[in-house]
């Protein structure tokens, strides 16, 4: 393949001429060890790819679904290591945690949990933990939406949680999170307390519902292979009723702040620590759960609380409906029924006989063969549309600014792209994993969950964004604002005085060596429009934009 | 012109409706009440229907609650302490009537008074008609996930009998009503993006904010500097691409173009009407929108349009009570400003506004909030609306009573497909498109509940 080629020589020359090694600045983002020192999990699913060499075009579709966005040096040295050796030294990595990064900010402005995001998601070294956990966030949803935006804090450290388990395991995850106060705040469990038949009260079913209906089994049976049961005639089997829920109900009750001083009303309030309970206000009567499984009367909130996790987490339904959201957050829109029972299997269980160990998932999930291959089997549907931050990080990534301005500020990106991490507009994230765009795709019977926010008018201020980014802000740019993030065209513009090396080079970068040769001919075509004295930066970045706007960079394959 | 829009009049056999010379008369799915001559076009014919979703699952039972003494005491016992007193309640008509509005919504007041609002009592998502006996002993068909957020609010806006559908009733309904106006693309309008009721196989809205259109920055056509980028751009959309997702990317971005700069165009020309800003309210800031664009209707040629504007944050399973009267004051404000500004336009007849929510709540107190329930009441505004009166039938609101299942939810008495009928009978729908539309209208006897004229 001569344009890989030709960008593998340009790798040597680039780093003769401006000596780009990259690792610098990163190293004050380095912070705390996971709580349980990460074990490599084997390459243990069913069809599985074997480790080993990869191609540039390869080695960048792995980045393109492993991190924030793939640079120029790591498609070469993942490329040279091979997916699963790839993915075995950022397991290794330590995390980067965001309330440390919101910490050492030492900053009032009130979103700034959002730029320290980005920062870490532009900068940080453990980009598969950091990509993996934004994955979290969007199946284990809370939102700054509603009371929490003023909790940086708390949502940070919830966010902690997610990178802290990204490789751990489920069971864990699922109890954090459930005694986590600002998800106690956001689905109300924090202050629900036991019945009162005098005053009419029942437990808040919130929490119970969509434990069960979004982070645990969903709404209705599934098989391993993440399809729907249905019963005689073909209507979907449910996983269970009201009255399910409101036994549920009955056991998140009697859990509050940590140092809350009173449980009805209190004036101090923990969004960091554990909530705890106050068995007063727990339920401790005899309650009915999945499968017609018991809780015996008199335990404790917290023994309920095991009691129930476990018995959500051992249900069958787990395994499929997390791990297809894995893969369509991580991989594809649309994995086959067989991928999707492969990686299901390893959820269930993994080498070591460990069920929900996330690492072993995660590792299924970028190792089975259709992520590696799957754009070759499907070649019109495999893949996903990028989320708006995805698109953003993306570029960012690609041309490494130096650094970042300490008064950079995009903590406001949800009004303009409608995506922003820690804030979708309800429990049912962005979008819904279901979602299918009207037309060729949901007449298809394909999902296209992303598509759910791109429309008319944010495709528009996505575009836009993209312009301001390249064209606007980039570091041959005299006027640019220091504060925005400006893309580093340096290397671009050493290889300006050969155009065709300079659109190989772009289109390794920015689509993986897929350039179709209709985009390289307009691309060239407007690049000689601006063929005047120093025009060298503006032809540049033209290059840049087009490529970047494209429809074919809008979608990762 | 149009390449999204699957025409149902096509698939009726109809003929006659092809590019711009209309012959409405002739359209056999069609009964406008006030046809205008066959050139079409013509701007004294123009209805709409404007969808207020009320997203979470808005608590009707707080918002028009009973103020008859027996029925009040009911109510308040059922609800505890997040009861409404009795005095607090804003009086309808003097007094006379069943209900009073929560103390925050009494914006509404002038508008019932006046006979321009109606409530529609006790609706919810029934594919059949459903006693209480019948719904505790599964003897009817009944949605799916009831309670589940996701599924209620995918089944009001889709209403394709139990299960979940593919296609919105807008979106079907649009079908009919696209063959109208060579602008079909402009049937449906959203101010809240992506939404089921105006999805369908080939159906989708167009989405605007309430900041309006939006030009697309360092592409002017009209700049020498800019045009060949722009020109790039365009050509780069139209390489032939196979994948899917590509394609549709690419779909979206011509669409956003074409649109965006025609109906910039259209909006400029009554700018000078919309010179005052709405209140500091998202909702009447959509619905100021929606106000300009239908002013816009004559300059598009357009005959029929359904819109779609959101609220959110109606899932109120905590605090209640500080959050439901802010919310209710909002929508309130919001409501009336929207007439007002129809009103101004002398559009009044000619537009129908109508809530939605994904349930009702249940009676009963968590402590400091309410779960959620089905049956809920809703609201009718507009010239066409007879208002003032409550139709249906106000349910007891008793925790275990008569009306109610699994502890103070309250079972629907009429159904949103009943509701939608009515809507959709005023916007032009023969009952045979009804039918279709809506293909469990035929479960229940009553298709109009006469709150239009």
């Amino acid at each position: 393949m001569i344009i890989i080629k030709r960008s593998i020589q340009l790798v040597g020359v680039l780093f003769l001429l401006t000596g780009c090694g990259g690792g610098s600045g990163t190293e004050a983002l380095r912070s705390k060890e996971p709580a349980s020192a990460p074990a490599l999990p084997a390459s243990e699913v069913a069809n599985a790819v074997v480790d080993g060499p990869l191609s540039a075009t390869e080695a960048y579709r792995l980045l393109e679904q492993g991190t924030f966005g793939a640079q120029l040096d790591e498609i070469w040295t993942a490329a040279e290591e091979g997916p699963e050796s790839w993915i075995n030294r950022q397991m290794l990595m330590p995390a980067t945690f965001l309330s440390d990064g919101l910490r050492k900010a030492n900053s009032d402005r009130w979103n700034e949990y959002v730029n320290v995001w980005w920062r870490h998601a532009i900068q940080a070294d453990d980009q598969l933990r950091q990509r993996v956990a934004f994955a979290l966030s969007q199946i284990l949803v809370v939102s700054a939406h509603g009371g929490l935006s003023e909790e940086q804090f708390g949502l940070a450290n919830y966010y902690d949680i997610l990178l802290k388990n990204a490789f751990g395991n489920y069971r864990d995850l699922l109890e954090e999170i459930t005694l986590n106060p600002v998800m106690g705040e956001y689905l109300s469990m924090k202050g629900n307390r036991k019945p009162d038949t005098e005053e009419n009260i029942r437990p808040d079913e919130n929490y119970a519902r969509e434990l069960l209906q979004l982070f645990s089994i969903g709404q209705v049976l599934l098989n391993s292979d993440g399809s729907v049961q249905v019963d005689a005639g073909g209507v979907p089997l449910p996983a269970y009723d009201q009255d399910t829920i409101e036994e549920f109900a009955r056991v998140f009750t009697g859990w509050h702040f940590a140092n809350a001083e009173d449980f009805r009303w209190p004036k101090k309030k923990d969004y960091m620590s554990p909530m705890v309970a106050w068995p007063d206000y727990h339920d401790s009567g005899p309650k009915t759960l999945l499968y017609g499984a018991t809780l015996p009367a008199g335990q404790s909130a917290q023994a309920d609380l095991d009691g129930a996790l476990d018995n959500i987490f051992y249900h069958p339904n787990v395994a499929p409906f997390i791990s297809r959201q894995l893969i369509q957050r991580l991989i594809t829109s649309n994995p086959s029924p067989g991928y999707v029972r492969d990686v299901a299997a390893v959820f269930n269980q993994n080498a070591a006989g460990e069920r929900g160990a996330l690492g072993s998932v995660i590792k299924a999930i970028f190792m089975h063969r259709e992520a590696r291959q799957g754009h070759l089997e499907y070649p019109d549907t495999f893949g996903k549309l990028k989320e708006p931050l995805l698109r953003v990080t993306q570029l960012w990534r690609a041309f490494e600014p130096d650094t970042i301005h300490y008064d950079f500020n995009y903590g406001w990106v949800g009004n303009e792209l409608g995506q922003s991490p820690l804030n979708s507009p309800s429990v049912f994230n962005f979008f819904r994993p279901d979602f299918s765009q009207p037309g060729d795709i949901r007449n298809q019977g394909m999902v296209s969950p992303e598509f759910e926010i791109l429309d008319e008018s944010s495709i528009i201020t996505a575009t836009n964004r993209l312009l301001a980014n390249t064209l606007w802000s980039h570091n041959y740019k005299n006027d640019a604002d220091a504060t925005r993030i400006t893309i580093d065209i340096s290397r671009e513009m050493v290889l300006e005085v050969d155009a065709e090396l300079l659109l190989d080079h772009l289109d390794l970068l920015l689509l993986g060596g897929n350039m179709s040769s209709e985009l390289r001919s307009e691309t060239l075509q407007l690049m000689n429009q601006r063929d005047y004295n120093g025009g060298a930066s503006q032809r540049v970045v033209e290059a840049i934009f087009l490529i970047a706007s494209s429809p074919d960079a809008a979608v990762q394959r | 012109m149009n390449h999204y829009t699957r025409r149902r009049f096509l698939k009726l056999g109809s003929q006659t409706l092809a590019g711009a010379g209309l012959a409405l008369g002739a359209h056999p799915a069609l009964t406008l009440a006030r046809a205008a001559d066959s050139s079409a076009q013509q701007s004294q014919d123009y209805r709409a229907l404007v969808c207020v979703y009320l997203e979470g699952g808005c608590d009707g039972f707080s918002l028009m609650v009973p103020s008859g003494t027996y029925e009040h005491q009911e109510y308040a016992a059922s609800r505890g302490e997040l009861a409404i007193p009795r005095n607090k309640l804003i009086d309808l008509q003097g007094g006379r009537s069943p209900i009073g509005l929560h103390p925050e919504a009494g914006q509404l007041q002038p508008l019932f008074d006046d006979e321009r609002l109606a409530m529609i009592a006790n609706v919810g998502t029934l594919v059949e008609p459903t006693s209480r006996e019948q719904y505790l002993n599964n003897e009817v068909d009944v949605p799916a996930q009831l309670f589940s957020h996701s599924d209620q609010a995918i089944q009001w806006q889709q209403l394709q009998g139990r299960d979940r559908a593919t296609e919105g009733w807008g979106a079907r309904s649009a079908e009919y009503l696209s063959g109208l106006q060579e602008r079909d693309y402009l049937t449906s309008i959203s101010l809240a993006g992506s939404n089921y009721w105006q999805s369908g196989a080939g159906q989708r809205p167009f989405s605007l904010t309430e900041s309006g259109i939006l030009q697309y920055q360092g592409m002017d056509g009209s700049n020498n500097w800019q045009q060949p980028r722009r020109h790039a751009f365009e050509r780069v959309l139209d390489i032939p691409r196979r994948h899917l997702f590509t394609k549709a990317y690419a779909d979206l971005q011509k669409r956003a173009m074409n649109i965006t700069a025609e109906l910039g165009q259209a909006l400029a020309g009554n700018a000078g009407m919309f010179s005052d800003q709405p209140p500091e309210n998202l909702l009447a800031q959509k619905l100021n929108m929606v106000a300009q664009l239908i002013a816009a209707q004559d300059q598009l040629g357009l005959r029929r349009q359904i819109y779609y504007v959101n609220m959110r944050g109606f899932d109120v399973h905590d605090n209640q009570s500080r959050e439901l009267p802010t919310l209710f004051a909002e929508l309130s404000e919001a409501l009336t400003f929207f007439q007002s500004k129809i009103d101004m336009l002398g559009m009044g007849p000619e537009v129908t506004t109508f809530t939605a929510s994904d349930f009702g709540r249940s009676l009963l107190s968590n402590g400091d909030g309410t779960d959620h329930g089905w049956g809920n009441h809703l609201m009718v505004m507009g010239g066409a609306v007879k208002g003032g009166s409550i139709y249906g039938q106000l349910p007891s609101l008793e925790l275990d009573g008569p009306d109610a299942i699994h502890h103070g939810r309250i079972l629907p008495s009429t159904s949103a497909t009943q509701y939608a009928a009515t809507l959709l009978d005023w916007i032009g729908l023969d009952n045979a498109a009804l039918h279709d539309v809506l293909p469990t209208l035929g479960n229940f006897s009553e298709h109009d509940l006469g709150f239009l004229a």
